[in-house]
């Protein structure tokens, strides 16, 4: 009877015990695991800071590329900053053009760390150097800024007033549609308009056709415009004397021909003619002023008169000698004989 | 109130055979016959909670994080709770109706007449038994219930178990584990206090001993409750 009860004893001492074994056991490993201890791995430190760090908190992941390299173990406010203190799983090359800000892992919330390194050219960061956190992007922030602007700006900016003009006038534009009033009213309503635009319509298509025409005849060949566009001819002639101007303005430009050479820049003919031009004018002037031969012959009635009594002696004289020849020649053919 | 310091008091005798053997039994009376219905109870709380919360949560395609929601959940709140309930409907009232039955039939008095003390002869192996016992069946039936919340999320829900733990373990720490354990370590003295002291007051025969029986549940339900609700406030508030 009393080993019965021992033994009864033993084996609810033995559950008990059990159980409790278990259970502490499976504390042991909760504990560990909810504490997020780990005793055997090494971790290497990077501490960072930044102006916010948007809701970032003790225990969020650490991310390059999308993996989770780390965590975060603590936060600090330091003279304005947040200093934050990651633990990493490895040890990381920071170059001078990293990357480190705070994103959003789901639109309920939490957040990440994310770490660029910077690209493989750029040199890398100095040890003494704190790197320093970008300002992250706070998507919700952002649209609560922006949804604020626009309620703003249709409250004060006057764009409900504006829309509710819009409206009225809208409004008023088809009452008067509706009534028949305008053009649009009488297209809508008026039965005659539509028969007129019926009309015009056949007109329309009447010209149409007549276009149509005339394209194809330009499009045969046919007419002057036709064969501009269609006969290469008067595109080689155009285009030959297109190269002729061409021609042209080359020698001009080279300044040969006269007009060329006019039109050079150096203006040695233009010199040659002023010059050509000052001495006639010199010598108008002189002409003028009754100098020389020529002025006194212009100018002086004296001389005109000389030459005139000299012209008719001279013609006087040659009256006699036509008078007197015969007598003369035959007075020396006589003579002659002797 | 005084009963328990009366109690505390006799804890000086704890280390004695006589005593140590009575706060086994009682261990194995109050919390290992306990086991199954904690069990069944907890992995449906959990189950429950993460269907619940897995259809809701999977009209944002997040019911992934079902696993946080469950242990969140039953290491905070559920699993002390329903492990102080049960014991109380079934521990605490089976001390109750011990203890009224030893008074009605002078048991007590019988013990108060051989100089033995009832509080350190009944109550104190009853309290050191529920006291130690129950932060351990609450810790129990977080797992069970966890364990329930992730076959749901498996088979109802599709997902994985591997980000089901994943998510579980990310978001709770160890102040719920132990919040919730302080929880239930007060809920085992709550019930064991509240069954003695009404087994104890006790009269007017097996009519007192039903009568005492029911005040017990009762107010260890009510007393579980407010002290749940006032831990979470001072812990987490």
């Amino acid at each position: 009877m009393k080993q019965s009860s021992v033994d009864r004893e033993m084996t609810m001492e033995l559950i008990v015990g059990t159980f409790m074994f278990m259970v502490l056991l499976a504390l042991a490993y909760f504990t560990i695991v909810l504490g997020r201890a780990s005793f055997f791995e090494k971790k290497f430190p990077l501490e960072v800071e930044f102006e916010d760090v948007m809701g970032l908190r003790k225990d969020d992941n650490v991310v390059q590329r999308g993996m989770t390299i780390g965590k975060v173990k603590s936060l600090k406010l330091i003279e304005g900053k947040v200093r934050v203190l990651a633990m990493l799983d490895s040890s990381l090359t920071l170059k001078t053009d990293y990357k480190i800000t705070v994103i959003s892992t789901s639109i309920l919330g939490g957040r990440n760390m994310e770490v660029k390194v910077g690209s493989e050219q750029a040199p890398p960061l100095p040890h003494d150097m704190m790197p320093q956190g970008t300002k992250p992007f706070d998507l919700m922030a952002e649209a609560a800024e922006a949804v604020h602007e626009i309620r703003l700006s249709m409250n004060q900016g006057g764009i409900l007033t504006n829309l509710e003009q819009s409206v009225a006038s809208i409004k008023d534009i088809s009452g008067k549609i509706s009534r028949g009033e305008g053009t649009i009213g009488k297209l809508v309503n008026d039965e005659g308009v539509y028969n007129e635009f019926q009309s015009v319509a056949k007109e329309i298509r009447g010209v149409v056709a007549r276009v149509q025409e005339i394209t194809d005849k330009i499009s045969k060949g046919e007419g002057t415009l036709g064969k501009l566009i269609s006969d290469d001819s008067v595109y080689t002639n155009v285009a030959a004397v297109a190269a002729n101007l061409k021609d042209i303005s080359d020698r001009l430009n080279k300044g040969e021909g006269t007009l060329g050479k006019l039109l050079a820049k150096d203006d040695q003919l233009y010199k040659d003619i002023s010059t050509t031009a000052s001495s006639l004018k010199d010598i108008t002037g002189k002409i003028e002023r009754g100098e020389g031969l020529l002025g006194k012959l212009i100018n002086d009635e004296t001389l005109y008169n000389d030459v005139k009594s000299a012209v008719n002696e001279f013609r006087t004289t040659v009256d006699d000698y036509r008078e007197t020849s015969p007598v003369v020649s035959f007075t020396t053919l006589l003579m002659g004989a002797f | 109130m005084l009963l328990l310091f009366e109690a505390i008091l006799c804890m000086r005798h704890l280390f004695k055979r006589r005593n140590r053997v009575e706060v086994l039994r009682q261990m194995f009376t109050g919390g290992i016959k306990s086991l199954a219905v904690i069990t069944v109870v907890a992995s449906f709380t959990g189950m429950i909670l993460a269907l619940q919360t897995g259809i809701e949560m999977r009209r944002f395609g997040q019911e992934v994080y079902i696993g946080a929601a469950v242990m969140v959940s039953m290491l905070r709140e559920m699993g002390p709770f329903m492990t102080g309930l049960i014991l109380a409907a079934s521990v605490g009232s089976s001390i109750a109706a011990q203890m009224g039955t030893m008074v009605v039939s002078e048991e007590i008095a019988a013990l108060e007449l051989m100089s033995i003390n009832p509080v350190r002869f009944l109550v104190m192996p009853r309290l050191v038994a529920m006291a130690i016992m129950t932060p351990f069946l609450s810790f129990y039936s977080c797992i069970m219930g966890v364990v329930g919340g992730g076959i749901v999320g498996m088979t109802q829900l599709n997902v994985p178990w591997s980000a089901y733990i994943d998510n579980a373990t990310r978001f709770a720490d160890n102040k719920d584990l132990f919040v919730g354990m302080l929880k239930a370590f007060l809920f085992g003295i709550i019930i064991v206090i509240i069954a003695c002291h009404q087994g104890f007051a006790t009269t007017q025969g097996a009519v007192g001993v039903g009568n005492a029986t029911r005040r017990t549940v009762i107010l260890s339900f009510l007393t579980i409750l407010i002290v749940g609700y006032m831990i979470t406030r001072f812990f987490y508030v």
